[in-house]
């Protein structure tokens, strides 16, 4: 969605008084109409407790502005769950929560209740917290990303959070920072001038997937397209084939979408591809069929309870999916750096025979860092 | 059953006697549990709360703007109400905007949130015989969560083979699901609704294999050539299913330390042969 469709797109935009004098709050009342935009104490209607089918899609129309309260500093959620998933090091800053996209098997469905999308306009804050971390430990390779419950650059153009954040990890050439997101909203910083540590990543899928799930996302060609243009400015990209979705013709669809990729990039250009299976929260199930009723891959898929709790498909199948993707990737060429995310180590030692941390070309992606100070004090 | 009897603390005034012919009964819900014979009913503002069949009421005076006074006083009427009653007030409460019904569903132990209200509308749609299942089985509202997806789903099939078959709560809660679910996926009705002599347990799992045909059939073929293995002498092999993973159960009998080594070795060319075929597929 590029800036005039990102208006058209909200419904209603609430400005918290306390985000007043805020660049994102300035920049707001200026570009869509004054009609839309209202000033606010607090949520208008602010109920406790899960949200409705119907509260959901509307909490994706109306965006509410105010400062972050508390530390924006989160892990991973796969790194906390160390004794049943493999997953890399990395911490999580959400600028934000809730996304204008509509995926079938979004797991903010299971997460949010808030009927209406949160947009921080303390980002100054969350720069303050990354320098204290960046003073104690400046030369470890700590990984950042800001795509865990919103996505980092479909709302970019309204924000122009991602000039603030290339601009501060300049200084910090170590560190990595990395941008994900289902959108093709680049052209925003490609300007900027970088330390070569921005990685820019998509949430990719077979071509099919993406238009039968990903609901007002960039379709493939559109993702490719975007890559293209950041690698062309010289950041580095990554793509992330997840979640695989099982489905008629899966394994003919998957290798269009890696022929593609393939034929577009080069491994050295592809920071790193990484894989993941459909999973969701079991009571997640009810609000997706409600909103995408039974004709959906994912609301009919074959889904069992696993070791966490979360739902996946048989393992069986999961391997046979993975060990699809990850040769098609390592037998054209074995220099595709290409990981598991939020997998069991079953899956893990059956696709490499290996961990994550014995795989040498992985191995620094998964090295345990020092916590930062936030995670210290829970 | 009746919690408390209704006392003056609610209103400044002390209830006034009225015989129930002067006051509106348009809250009547049902409750399933017969009121204390010989006790008034309640009302507030000539509006009954509790004791529907009576001949007297307690009428309480209460201003409608308190709401926590009136939610409390209806609590403390009722020891405990099911979703299902929860659902026949919610609905009888409409024509009362006065009536605080967030906060008597609160006060109950609910959350007052759309999904519950919707889910309450949606079980008011079903027949009388299910929702009296529902209620004899204390079924909360996320049990009833699939009757959010069905939307105008002919489900009458459903509720009569639920209350033939005698379903218990869970399996009666794993049915809805796959009903709604089967009948969305558009199945037809008689590949669907239990068949003559089918067991409550026989439905559910047909219901499940229509519903996981690939994993059933990938399960099948796997226990079939499972069974073509040299499992060692009197050793009983079992394919079953723990969640997403599926595997073999081995059962062995071992009354002396030969049995073990000789079960050892008949396992070694099982896995022998394993191993092979992981490597082919491989
Ligand atoms: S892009 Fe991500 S956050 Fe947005 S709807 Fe899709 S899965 Fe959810």
């Amino acid at each position: 969605m590029n800036l005039s469709a990102l208006i058209d797109h909200f419904e209603k935009i609430y400005l918290d008084e306390s985000s007043r004098n805020s660049e994102l709050a300035q920049r707001l009342t200026e570009i869509f109409p004054s009609e839309k935009i209202s000033w606010v104490k607090g949520l208008p209607s602010q109920d406790s407790g899960p949200l409705s089918a119907k509260q959901f899609g509307q909490s994706k129309k109306q965006l509410y502005v105010k400062p972050f309260e508390g530390h924006f500093f989160k892990r991973c959620p796969g790194s906390t769950q160390k004794k049943v998933l493999t997953c890399c090091n990395y911490y999580v800053l959400n600028l934000g929560q809730q996304c204008n996209m509509n995926c079938s098997y979004c797991y903010l469905q299971s997460y949010l209740n808030t009927p209406a999308m949160l947009m921080y306009s303390n980002i100054d804050q969350a720069l303050q917290e990354l320098e204290e971390m960046a003073a104690a430990h400046p030369d470890l390779p700590y990984r950042v990303g800001t795509g865990e419950v919103i996505d980092s650059l479909s709302l970019d153009p309204l924000t122009l959070y991602s000039r603030k954040l290339i601009s501060f990890f300049r200084r910090y050439p170590k560190w990595t920072l990395e941008f994900k997101t289902k959108s093709d909203c680049v052209d925003q910083f490609l300007d900027c001038e970088h330390a070569g540590n921005v990685v820019v990543s998509w949430s990719i899928n077979a071509p099919q997937v993406i238009d039968k799930e990903e609901h007002g996302t960039a379709s493939f060609e559109q993702r490719l397209a975007a890559a293209k243009k950041c690698v062309d400015r010289g950041f580095p990209i990554a793509f992330h084939i997840d979640p695989l979705i099982y489905h008629p013709g899966w394994k003919q669809n998957y290798q269009t979408m890696m022929t593609r990729i393939q034929e577009s990039f080069r491994p050295e250009q592809v920071h790193v591809l990484s894989v993941g299976a459909l999973r969701f929260q079991p009571e997640q199930r009810h609000m997706m069929r409600e909103r995408f009723g039974m004709d959906s891959w994912v609301t009919s898929a074959e889904m069992f309870p696993s070791e966490g709790g979360k739902w996946r498909y048989d393992q069986g199948l999961r391997q046979e999916m993975f060990d699809f993707i990850i040769q098609g990737f390592k037998s054209v060429d074995p220099r595709w750096r290409i990981f598991m995310c939020m997998e069991t180590p079953e899956s893990w030692i059956s696709a490499y025979d290996k961990t994550p941390n014995q795989v040498p070309e992985l191995k620094e992606l998964f090295r345990p860092l020092p916590r930062v100070p936030s995670e210290l004090q829970v | 059953m009746v919690a408390k009897l209704p006392m003056t603390q609610w209103s400044s005034t002390p209830p006034k006697i009225e015989v129930i012919s002067q006051c509106d009964k348009s809250l009547d819900f049902n409750p399933l549990h017969p009121w204390p014979q010989g006790l008034p009913a309640v009302a507030v503002n000539r509006v009954i709360f509790g004791g529907f069949s009576q001949n007297f009421v307690f009428d309480h005076h209460i201003d409608g703007r308190e709401a926590e006074k009136i939610a409390s006083l209806f609590r403390s009427l009722y020891f405990e109400l099911s979703f299902v009653e929860m659902a026949r007030l919610v609905d009888k409460a409409t024509a009362h905007v006065w009536f605080p019904i967030s906060l008597v569903v609160q006060k109950f132990g609910w959350q007052p949130t759309e999904i519950f209200f919707s889910t309450a509308t949606a079980l008011l749609k079903t027949p009388t015989g299910f929702q009296n299942w529902c209620a004899e089985k204390k079924m909360h509202p996320q049990d009833l969560s699939p009757l959010l997806s069905a939307g105008d789903l002919d489900l009458k099939w459903f509720y009569r083979d639920l209350l033939t078959l005698k379903l218990s709560k869970s399996q009666g809660t794993r049915a809805l699901e796959l009903a709604v679910e089967l009948s969305l996926m558009g199945n037809d009705v008689k590949t669907l609704e239990a068949q003559d002599n089918e067991s409550s347990a026989e439905w559910l799992e047909r219901l499940t294999l229509l519903r996981y045909p690939e994993t059933s059939q990938r399960d099948a073929d796997q226990e079939s050539w499972m069974t073509t293995l040299p499992w060692p002498g009197t050793s009983q092999a079992r394919w079953t299913r723990q969640g997403d993973r599926a595997g073999v159960e081995v059962k062995l009998f071992v009354s002396q330390p030969s049995d073990l080594k000789k079960y050892l070795q008949g396992l070694s060319r099982v896995q022998d042969l394993l191993e092979k075929d992981r490597g082919q597929k491989h």
